[in-house]
């Protein structure tokens, strides 16, 4: 896959006059000063396979994870097409459940989760005001990891072995028995593969944002989307083990004929799902959590105002990162869950609503109190976000309630519910980040009129598509049907259902139009369009390979805020300990490392520059993942060795922060 | 089951639901649309497939404490909604007032959902210990076991054994014993009761009680495969008398065939791979992996819900099963034309 | 993950270890460490200082965190088996031996106490030592593991992964964390050679400290398997 990266417009983009007079001239150098050469990468094909540069990364996260959102939308139009009607034709069953297991696994694995550790890869750094992420070349690695599983599990595709168990892949279904093929053993090492990219990009955000703040920025006055992260990479930490081992427990079962969910030799398929679930409810929240990170970001700017009850709203998300390792049973109900057990996962799931009661109540709070509201794109998406995830919401405590939940579970209402939640509470959120970020990522302003249009299209069309969801699961539509028989009522709801996602679609693809033109032909943007308070509109747009030059000092949660209200330039460190950092002598990179709660004493660390080992070793791992479904040992010593000797390479290069 | 109130009432509410969510408040819209939607379908309606329109004791409760959420859930989406248009769209001065915003955050974030969910969440406890007690007070025992695309129904009480059909005696509280011989499927009578898994290698209860006569459609709610679509059943809550007759009926031996081609079909499927599979009381046929055939002909409908029970569509599902389920395990036989016709004469007298 | 409590360390320390990065070329010295642009009113200027743990420290912790998060979901899928299955052990399966297991744990559990003190000897700057202590440690992972094959050995005509549950568990979780040990006997080694080629000082050797950490964690992760698969099995 190639994929593009932003062209810098030309030079002569003319800052915003409000940026221009809070930013110091000192964040930046001219092009050819010696700090911009040392962080600059190579050009061409040599640069872009060993760039450590954060910010070309987390472009490269969102645009493959834009891709990967477009292939699951036409794996979805695809089914939608085939439930139109009763008795449909458009697909077989088996096709049918084969893109039913890869449009949740792609959404899940390879657009969710992913968009968002691009959102952070790109901002956390800048919005610390650090020169990169703490671990340049394992975010590499993150990347190569994340795009190589999405090939490897596409390679089912070109295999003709596609994983067709449904996302979730509950055993035995799954087990060699019933799924003979090669199909879930892409599902289970892919997913175990991809789990290694997302564990390592979670202990770089939580290791960069604790040790990397910019002077002075102690933890009540860092930005709400750098807690968002924060409490996300949290999660993963804690979280992905389990589906990682889910998906390694499963493959021993089926390739070295283990027992462990095999109910015939001692085994239990509900620890299966207990494994799946204690992953996948936390999951639900880490792709949440950083979504709402970026709505917080997005309602005070356009309100003009800052966010309300900022300490609840934190408290909130960390809440919520707590709570959601006690939800995981509400997925089991209809296993037979005991009483007691039950009521208390029934409960614990209830009281998870309130952190999220807090967040939206500081949204109605901070737009009911600002003195005007702007409504340009990512606004309106925000705005978008609030009405569709308040119904999610409720309809998430509603299968809260175990009897009925009983009813509703793995019907129609909860694919309602779910997709409600998911594209509610993130994709739009992840469309409000686009259109918020591009013009500092690329340096070009989108066109707001087909802005506009693409957000009325996806709104109605998201509500026109799921909205009737809600219905047909009351009505008694099971989930992951290929078809359905004419005369249960439910052919009037699948069709509007249908016709939902294609304008749903095709608001995606006016979007991505947008993206696409204005990335080449766009108006320059200014550092700041927005009026930002966030230390990432303090930098040119886009910003420089090293970030800063100087390193501002933050006394406020609104640095750019602050400096524009008081009418000064930023401080800003230029040296410490008679290190110049401006005008760096010598090869290494070099950065601030401040302390952790508070910010306050600094230090200066080396940073690895570009490398190839992180490709390398990505390559190794996936060499390691062939040989498994080859069953092929010759493989597996190659990809063995491969990955040996670049870890070995890795470390002896002596890269990672040395102290 | 009268379809007829089940199919008017979406039509006219689809008319709501698809011309006013273009303007916008479409969540709200859409949420009357189903109030509407769903209480127009409400009454009138023994039998069906809805898990609002109930019928069953199990399923009266979770519909119950269903239509209850709903309206509290459109009350408060409709009031957070009103509050954040009403906030967006007005200008005013700029107000910085950081108790005011702790209030509000605090009073709308976390004390009104606090109480709302004490309430919701004492509900819930009460309904699971009155499920509890309704399980500890049944009456007659039902086994099924889930097979993949179909279900195996048993009566320990008289040995009846039946497929895709449950018998039940109305008003009675029955316990059903879930078992699975493959993988997971779920049982799922939205009329009746919510759904419970049938997981190999443990025993699940469910209570499946009718307050009314009627055929109740219920349907495999776990996917468990290719066909897991084509996994329907139907629950017949009948008067005891009534039931009583149909399970002696179901355990007597199979009928003798009356005429020649039956008693050609008797041969033929004894003969073919189909005794392999299937059983059927009284002949050599002895197989258990396929739908016990003793009474097949007394169904109203085959291969789990998806085809009607007469000549045409037997005919069909015996000369290529595939064509109807693709994925189905029952294989395609070599049959000539009159072989099947033979077989199918055979099957529509087992009474 | 557990942090320990931050202490920022006082000029004093900082200045006290000359040649650390903080204070790169200029040890000890009192002018001002940080200049700022522009002169900010009222905003204290950061204190320069070692501003705590390297960054490798919080990482191996997270890393620590992530993998021991593994283990504890082994562990409950171990119970859980234990709680839902009679016999268990199945029949066949003898129960666990304490003798060998136990001093073999001995031996395990033993080691950090070299790497320890080597880890201190390097801090000094004491690379001879350093090396005989890991040397030691190194040993003794190896005895570890020899044992560990042969109680396979023993074991394999019993029961494999493939007979039942309990197999495959037993194996699953007594084999990952040897994998582990042996991840963690190959960091030895490069941590060995690393210093034969005088990579660390008594300053720089974040990789010797990551390294021994993850040796900790592994031998506490071993108690916790041998308490849970040799001697509640026992005890029972």
């Amino acid at each position: 896959m190639t994929i593009a990266e932003p062209r810098p417009p030309s030079p002569t983009s003319t800052p915003a006059p409000e940026a221009a007079a809070v930013v110091p001239p000192e964040l930046t150098v001219a092009g050819d000063a010696p700090l911009a050469r040392q962080w600059e990468d190579r050009p061409g094909l040599p640069g872009f396979l060993t760039t450590v540069d954060h910010k070309r990364i987390g472009v490269r996260y969102i645009v493959t994870a834009f891709i990967f959102l477009l292939v699951g939308g036409v794996e979805a139009l695809f089914m939608r097409a085939q439930l139109a009607r009763p008795g449909g034709s458009v697909l077989g069953p088996d096709t049918y459940n084969q893109l039913m297991t890869m449009h949740g696994t792609t959404m899940v694995f390879l657009f969710n989760t992913p968009v968002f550790a691009g959102f952070g890869n790109y901002l956390v750094p800048l919005q610390i005001g650090a020169r990169d992420m703490a671990f340049p070349r394992l975010n590499a690695l993150s990347y190569w990891i994340y795009v190589l599983s999405g090939v490897f599990l596409y390679g089912s595709l070109a295999m003709r072995q596609v994983p067709d168990g449904g996302w979730f892949a509950y055993t035995p279904l799954t087990s060699s028995a019933y799924s003979p093929g090669k199909g879930m053993d892409f599902w289970a090492i892919g997913v175990t593969f991809l789990g290694i990219s997302t564990t390592v990009g979670a202990i770089n955000f939580i290791v960069t944002i604790m040790r990397m703040r910019a002077p002075g920025m102690s933890l009540n006055r860092m930005p709400i989307f750098c807690w968002g992260v924060l409490s996300m990479a949290g999660m993963i930490v804690f979280a992905v083990p389990s589906i990682t081992l889910a998906g390694l427990l499963l493959e021993s079962d089926r390739a070295f004929g283990m027992h462990l969910f095999d109910p015939a030799r001692g085994g239990n398929p509900v620890l299966y799902q207990h494994l799946f679930w204690f992953w996948g409810h936390p999951e639900v929240y880490i792709l949440f959590i950083p979504a709402t990170g970026i709505v917080s970001t997005v309602i005070p700017t356009f309100a003009g105002r800052r966010i309300a009850a900022y300490p609840l709203v934190v408290a909130a998300l960390v809440a919520t990162a707590f709570i959601s390792f006690g939800l995981w049973v509400h997925h089991m109900f209809a296993t037979g869950t005991p009483l007691l057990v039950a009521s208390f996962f029934s409960a614990a799931s209830m009281i998870v609503a309130i952190p999220s009661g807090v967040q939206i109540f500081a949204w109605i709070t901070t737009v009911w109190l600002a003195k005007r509201v702007r409504y340009e794109p990512p606004m309106l998406f925000a705005l978008g976000f609030i009405v569709i995830f308040v119904i999610g919401g409720m309809t998430g405590v509603m299968v809260a309630v175990v009897p009925f939940d009983q009813q509703v579970t793995d019907t129609y209402f909860v694919v309602a519910h779910f997709h409600y939640v998911l594209i509610g509470g993130t994709v739009f959120p992840a469309f409000a980040g686009f259109h918020f970020w591009f013009p500092k990522i690329t340096g070009r302003m989108l066109n707001p009129r087909l802005g506009r249009l693409s957000f009325w299209l996806m709104f109605v069309g998201t509500n026109l598509t799921i909205f009737p969801m809600h219905i047909l699961g009351l009505e008694g539509m099971p989930r992951r049907v290929y078809t359905y028989q004419d005369g249960l009522g439910w052919n009037v709801w699948n069709m509007l259902s249908s016709i939902g996602a294609l304008i749903l679609a095709a608001g995606v693809v006016v979007a991505g139009f947008d993206f696409w033109w204005a990335w080449r032909r766009g108006r320059p943007a200014p550092a700041d369009p927005w009026g930002g308070d966030s230390l990432e509109w303090g930098v040119p747009s886009p910003p420089p390979a090293y970030n800063v030059a100087a390193f501002p000092v933050v006394s406020d949660l609104h640095p750019m805020w602050q400096a524009r209200d008081e009418g000064r330039l930023m401080p800003a460190v230029v040296s410490v300990a008679g290190e110049d950092l401006v005008e760096p002598h010598g090869e290494h990179h070099r950065t601030l490392t401040t302390s952790a709660i508070d910010a306050s004493s600094v230090d200066v660390s080396s940073m690895p520059g570009p490398s190839h080992l992180p490709l390398v070793l990505a390559v190794g791992v996936l060499v390691l993942c062939v040989a498994l479904i080859s069953r092929n040992a010759m493989v597996g010593i190659a990809g063995g060795v491969l990955t040996a000797v670049s870890l070995i390479r890795w470390h002896d290069e002596g890269g990672e922060p040395v102290e | 089951m009268s379809p007829a109130p089940i199919r008017r009432a979406p039509r006219r509410a689809a008319d709501r639901a698809g011309a006013r969510p273009a303007r916008g408040t479409a969540a709200r819209s859409a949420t009357v649309a189903l109030l509407v939607a769903l209480a127009a379908g409400a009454p009138g309606c023994s039998g069906g497939h809805s898990a609002l329109r109930t019928e069953g004791t199990g399923a009266d409760r979770a519909a119950w404490l269903g239509w209850g959420m709903i309206a509290v859930a459109s009350v408060i989406t409709v009031g957070v909604l009103t509050a954040f248009v009403v906030g967006s769209l007005r200008d005013r001065p700029g107000v910085e007032d950081e108790r005011r915003e702790r209030r509000w955050v605090i009073g709308g974030g976390i004390v009104m959902p606090a109480v709302v969910l004490s309430v919701l969440s004492g509900l819930t406890v009460a309904t699971l210990r009155a499920q509890d007690t309704s399980a500890r007070r049944t009456r007659l025992r039902i086994e099924v076991t889930g097979y993949q695309y179909w279900w195996a129904v048993r009566y320990p009480s008289n040995g009846a054994v039946t497929a895709n059909e449950i018998h039940v005696p109305v008003g009675t509280a029955v316990d059903v014993d879930l078992r699975s011989r493959d993988v997971i499927h779920s049982l799922w009578v939205p009329s009746l009761a919510g759904k419970t898994d049938l997981i190999p290698g443990q025993v699940n209860h469910m209570v499946l009680q009718a307050r009314r006569a009627g055929r109740y459609r219920g349907q495999c709610a776990e996917f468990c495969g290719a066909q897991h679509a084509n996994m329907a059943f139907v629950v017949v809550a009948e008067p005891p008398a009534t039931f009583d007759r149909w399970r002696r009926a179901q355990a007597r031996t199979a009928a003798e065939p009356r005429n020649a081609q039956a008693q050609e079909g008797r041969r033929i499927l004894l003969a073919q791979p189909c005794a392999a599979c299937h059983t059927i009381r009284g002949t050599s046929a002895r197989g258990t992996v396929g739908p016990d055939l003793t009474h097949v002909a007394s169904r109203q409908r085959i291969a789990a819900g998806t085809l009607a029970n007469d000549t045409a569509s037997l005919t069909r599902w015996v000369r290529n099963a595939q064509e109807v389920k693709p994925g189905a395990l029952m294989p395609p036989i070599d049959l000539t034309p009159g072989e099947v016709r033979s077989i199918v004469a055979y099957l529509r007298e087992l009474r | 993950m557990t942090a320990p409590p931050e202490t920022p360390p006082t000029p004093e320390a900082v200045s006290a270890a000359p040649g650390a990065p903080g204070a790169p070329g200029a040890p000890g010295a009192t002018s001002p460490r940080i200049d700022l642009l522009p002169a900010a009113g009222e905003v204290p200027p950061p204190r320069a200082a070692r501003s705590g743990r390297p960054l490798g420290w919080w990482g191996t912790w997270c890393v620590i965190a992530t993998e021991g998060m593994i283990f504890a979901l082994l562990l409950f899928v171990w119970f859980y088996l234990r709680a839902n299955t009679n016999p268990w052990p199945p029949a066949g399966v003898p129960r666990p031996e304490l003798v060998r297991s136990g001093t073999r744990t001995v031996i395990l559990l033993t080691s950090s106490i070299p790497l320890h003190l080597g880890e201190r000897a390097l801090s000094r700057g004491d690379l001879r030592r350093f090396r005989i202590w890991l040397a030691i440690t190194f040993t003794q992972g190896v005895l570890f593991i020899v044992g560990h094959a042969m109680e396979y050995v023993t074991l394999w005509p019993t029961f494999t992964p493939r007979s039942h549950a309990y197999g495959s568990i037993f194996y699953t979780l007594t084999g990952l964390h040897a994998l582990h040990l042996i991840v963690g006997l190959g960091v030895l080694a490069f941590l060995f050679v690393q210093s034969l080629r005088r990579r660390y000082s008594a300053a720089h050797h974040v990789p010797v400290t990551c390294g021994v950490m993850y040796w900790h964690f592994v031998d506490v992760v071993w108690a916790v398997v041998f308490s849970s698969l040799y001697l509640s099995e026992r005890l029972r």
